[in-house]
């Protein structure tokens, strides 16, 4: 632009020589006219004037620095009145402001998230070249699968045999509590072989990464995933060389590894906390397999190789394909059923390279992200499109103030060029904004969240910098658009023309675009809302259901003691010790041990009961009880009350007679009514490990009967009921903390934590939080969703009816004289009002309808994505939508309807 | 920027030609031509600094210059003095009266001793 300027005010190299060439010729002249001969003269005056190149480039010196300074002076001037301009209207400035900030600063957050979570790529080098071993498992279908396919032996033998891959590592993966001296979380451990970790070519950030030296000495090393050394080494950048423990054996951290690796499942929601040395591993789960079949028949390998040189995923899926038949012939394989029985197998190798995997593993994450991207690019439009809106209605309102300069000789680019600067200035201020509104948002969503089934996923979001560079781009453009097309538009009128018709009337064509821009914005609010109730049904559902306890005070720490080879004696003791350490803590009012909760928590057994002179007879059916072993307080802790009889007191201990409580469904079930205290039962549990002898039944006294809750999951109920037995009666290897908050469930839930790590340090917990972050499951989930895409549609509603409010205002500053008119011809203030609230509502209508039709779209959408029963159509929901967008219309209209009514017909009239 | 031509101070070449267009519009070498009048002929400078001194005073906006016609049917580049280019002309001779003053008395001064 600087280049074309210079030039175009730059007269040629020659014009200056042809300056210069006339004062000679000129001279020359002079001396000529005194009688000298023409050639003499021209020598003079040549001779007096001095080296003419010399002169010539000087002045061209001088000519560029003057356009360069001319063309700063000016761009620095249009700035000035610019910033001027702007902070003469702080309220159409602050609103284009943070509506650009909040339009791009939650579009970058939320796509950030999409990035980190469910668009992640492997985080491994050169996906392409590094395949799995994937095989048939005859026992899930038919589809073959990479997870734990391959057994020791074959291992051993299909390393030294193929020749496919330049690397090939085995990894087995374990639960095991992880954790320091005081605090312990289950977590997902890997045990690999040496080469693993440059199969995958993944790096550490700190220290190194274990090796095939590792492996053979069974060393206690560790390596430890990023998010671990974040979360629960507080990022120590002393961490390489402290000790962790795992299992409760302790490990030194050798290294920490990649930020973008989750480890062999190469997905976030199941990433690796720890990797150790397979045979560590093999040597914490109780040694090294005995005799020869079980090392060909225990497939707990996942094997991953890197291609060598040369050699093509093809070719390779090959070769391991012609080995595993080679083993096939050599050593049968033998497969266990769950029944326990055995039966042949074929080892059915092929070779899937990471990213065939990860993407057949992310194909419906990918499509929700897209979904997501979709709804959070909806609100970076409806944020453009009301700051398009903004300077239209400004650019319309000064078109007399553009006329009257245009007139008075300002040339069209100086007046183009000074809108531009507005909108620089409007970007450059919204970037800041939108920056900060960023990071504000990327630090809250850093977190933990449960995502069922006792799964976590960890959220840790980057800055995405290609959305940013996008979102700002998106804005800037229409910024550009929107700011500087109704100057080039306005000024390619003769100002003449708009000197005479400054005042806009019905129909312009400036307000059918707004209008046109209005009804899009409500359209893609009320999508969102639309969308929003699909979950806001299961929301108010749960909301208004009696779950039968006390959900919204509970705070729950569920122990595992089986997994953690805990014995009875030991984990009764750590459990009494950690349910007094929590009764201390201000923020719990009572606590109580307990197998397990009425829903929600996994590993809570059903048992058969029957009355109490039956016998268990194989083939008949008995009813169902989910079974749990409490202590005496459970009852007043989950907020169950006992409707006869009494509930366990200090009587009910270990030898004395066996007692048990009924809910009033397995009461009726077994008896056929609920008044049953002081009869007998016979339950019997089912077996814990198959192929075990069925356990004996137990005969018990019913002492009390306790009200109906739900069972097995929120909002199911009827299915099958409860029996409560006393934990000093019955042991369960799975043990839940539960506690009663005095006010916040989350604070509670902290102070579980804290008791667990003082009474029982390095006892891991599995899951800890509220009692609905652990328990509620979907309706957790769809709580978050419904408030994130409704407060994402409220932010739609609030940016499209400011922008509603802008235009209306300065459409009826802009039709004062024909308000005027009508009223001196007997129109009524109402019949005004109503006049400019009609016309204010005219797009909300049409966008409401658009909206509906895009709602069920998008519900149709969610609906194939996502794997819940929810109602595409739903009625009495879609009812609500329109109520907050008439609402805030309404708001919107009702000030410039007002204004409108309250122009003086006097006032005016004048301006005719 | 321009060395000063010989004979004379640097700066009054500026001066010179604000004033001798104040006289009204002139061409470049009719801008000469007047300093020469004006100063008596008592300046003697290489004719061609003359341009980048007029290029330098338009740059700074005190003249202006477009092209016309000469008084002998020659195209040619006309300044004329700004309305700043006549502020400044009258600063500057203020400022040299008064340092003439100065100079002056205090010259006379040490012509006593």
């Amino acid at each position: 632009m600087l280049r074309r300027f210079l030039k175009r005010r730059t007269p040629s190299g020659d014009a200056i020589g042809e300056e210069l060439k006339t004062h000679i010729a000129q001279r020359a002249a002079d001396i000529a006219a005194r009688g000298v001969p023409l050639d003499d003269a021209l020598d003079q005056a040549r001779a007096q004037f001095g080296a003419v190149e010399h002169y010539e480039q000087q002045c061209r010196r001088e000519q560029r620095l003057g356009a360069i300074s001319h063309f700063a002076t000016g761009l620095s001037r249009d700035f000035v009145y610019a910033w001027r301009r702007l902070r003469a209207t702080p309220l159409f400035t602050i609103f284009a402001v943070v509506s650009l900030a909040v339009g791009v600063g939650v579009t970058t957050a939320v796509f950030s998230v999409v990035r980190a979570t469910l668009w992640k790529p492997p985080g491994v080098s050169n996906p392409g070249r590094i395949a799995f071993i994937s095989g048939s498992a005859p026992f899930y279908g038919a589809r073959p699968t990479w997870s734990s396919i391959v057994s020791g032996a074959d291992f051993e033998d299909l390393a030294s045999a193929q020749q496919s891959f330049s690397q090939i590592a085995a990894s087995a993966t374990a639960t095991h509590g992880l954790g320091d001296d005081t605090r312990a979380q289950i977590a997902l451990i890997e045990g690999v072989t040496g080469s693993y970790f440059s199969v995958f070519g993944v790096h550490p950030i700190a220290g190194r990464v274990l090796d095939a030296a590792d492996n053979a000495a069974q060393a206690p090393v560790v390596v430890v995933s990023a998010a671990f050394w974040r979360t629960r080494l507080g990022s120590d950048s002393a961490a390489v060389g402290r000790t962790v423990r795992i299992a409760e054996r302790a490990f030194q951290v050798v290294g920490i590894a990649h930020e973008s690796f989750d480890g062999i499942w190469l997905h976030p929601s199941r990433q690796t906390s720890a990797w150790i040395p397979m045979r560590t591993l093999t040597e914490l789960a109780g040694g090294a397999e005995q005799g020869e079949v079980e090392r060909r028949t225990r497939r707990h390998l996942w094997v991953v190789g890197r291609l060598a040189h040369g050699v093509s995923a093809p070719q390779a899926s090959a070769e391991i394909t012609t080995l595993g038949r080679q083993l096939d012939t050599a050593f049968p394989l033998q497969l266990r059923s769950s029944q326990g029985i055995m039966m042949p197998g074929a080892r059915n190798w092929t070779a899937r390279t990471v990213s065939e995997v990860h993407a057949e593993m992310s194909a419906g994450a990918t499509r929700f992200g897209l979904l997501i991207t979709l709804l959070v690019g909806m609100v970076l439009i409806v944020a453009c499109t009301n700051l398009a809106n903004l300077m239209l209605a400004r650019g319309a309102a000064r078109a007399v103030e553009r006329a009257v300069r245009q007139a008075l000789g300002a040339s069209r680019g100086r007046l183009v060029r000074e809108y531009a600067a507005e909108a620089v200035i409007l970007a450059a201020l919204g970037a800041v904004g939108a920056f900060v509104v960023t990071r504000g948002l990327l630090y809250s969503l850093t977190m933990e969240v449960p995502i069922g089934r006792g799964q976590i996923l960890q959220l840790a979001p980057r800055l995405s910098v290609e959305a940013l560079a996008v979102a700002v781009g998106a804005v800037l453009l229409s910024l550009l658009v929107f700011g500087i097309g109704p100057a080039l538009q306005l000024t390619r009128r003769s100002p003449r023309s708009a000197l005479a018709g400054a005042a806009g009337s019905v129909g312009s064509r400036q307000q059918r675009s707004q209008g046109r821009l209005i009804r899009w914005q409500v359209a893609i609010a009320s999508t969102f809302f639309i969308i929003a109730t699909l979950f806001m049904k299961s929301v108010l559902m749960e909301a208004r259901h009696d779950s039968g306890i006390d959900l919204g005070r509970m705070a729950v720490a569920v122990l595992d003691f089986q997994l953690q080879r805990w014995d009875e004696g030991r984990a009764r003791y750590a459990t009494e010790r950690i349910a007094a350490k929590a009764a201390e803590h201000p923020a719990i009012e009572r606590v109580a041990i307990s197998s397990g909760l009425p829903y929600g928590t996994s590993g809570t057994p059903y048992a058969h009961v029957t009355r109490g002179n039956d016998t268990f007879v194989k083939g008949r059916i008995y009813p169902d009880a989910r079974t749990l072993a409490a202590t005496p307080e459970i009852f007043p802790t989950i907020g169950v009350p006992i409707i006869r009889g009494r509930a366990f007191d200090g009587r009910d201990v270990a030898g004395a007679q066996r007692v048990a409580v009924l809910s009033e469904k397995t009461a009726r079930d077994v008896f056929g009514t609920v008044d049953v205290v002081g009869r007998e039962i016979t339950f019997r549990l089912p077996r814990t490990i198959s192929g075990a002898p069925a356990p004996d039944p137990v005969r018990a006294a019913v002492i009390g009967i306790a009200r109906d809750t739900d069972v097995s999951s929120l909002t199911r109920r009827g299915s099958s009921g409860l029996m409560y037995l006393p934990l000093a009666q019955q042991y369960f290897p799975s043990l839940t903390i539960v506690g009663r908050a005095r006010t916040d469930a989350d604070h509670a839930a902290g102070a579980l934590r804290t008791a667990v790590a003082q009474a029982a340090p390095g006892l891991a917990i599995s899951q800890s939080g509220s009692g609905r972050s652990v328990l509620a499951g979907f309706y957790y989930f769809a709580r978050i969703v419904a408030s994130g895409i409704g407060g994402l549609g409220l932010l739609a509603l609030l940016l499209s009816m400011a922008g509603l409010y802008g235009v209306l205002t300065q459409a009826v500053t802009m039709r004062t004289r024909e308000v005027g008119l009508r009223m001196a011809l007997g129109a009524e203030k109402r019949s005004i009002s109503r006049m400019i609230l009609g016309e204010g509502f005219r797009p909300i209508v049409q966008g409401l309808a658009l909206g509906l039709f895009f709602g069920f779209a998008g519900r149709g959408i969610i609906r194939a994505t996502l794997d819940a029963n929810l109602p595409v159509f739903d009625p009495a929901m879609i009812l609500f939508v329109p109520i907050p967008v008439v609402i805030a219309g309404f708001l919107a209209c009702y000030l410039p309807a007002r204004r409108a009514a309250e122009v003086d017909p006097n006032v005016a009239l004048r301006a005719l | 920027m321009t060395s000063a031509p010989a004979g004379i101070l640097p700066g009054t070449l500026d001066l010179l030609i604000l004033k001798a267009l104040s006289l009204g519009e002139q061409h470049g070498y009719g801008v000469l031509l007047r300093v020469q009048q004006i100063t008596g002929g008592a300046l003697t400078i290489e004719q061609g600094a003359l341009y980048p001194a007029l290029y330098r005073l338009e740059r700074q906006g005190l003249i202006d210059a477009s092209w016309g016609t000469s008084e002998n049917n020659r195209r040619a580049r006309f300044y004329r003095i700004t309305l700043p280019g006549r502020k400044r002309l009258r600063e500057a001779t203020r400022d040299w009266n008064r340092m003439v003053g100065v100079m002056d008395a205090a010259l006379k001064t040490a012509g006593v001793d």
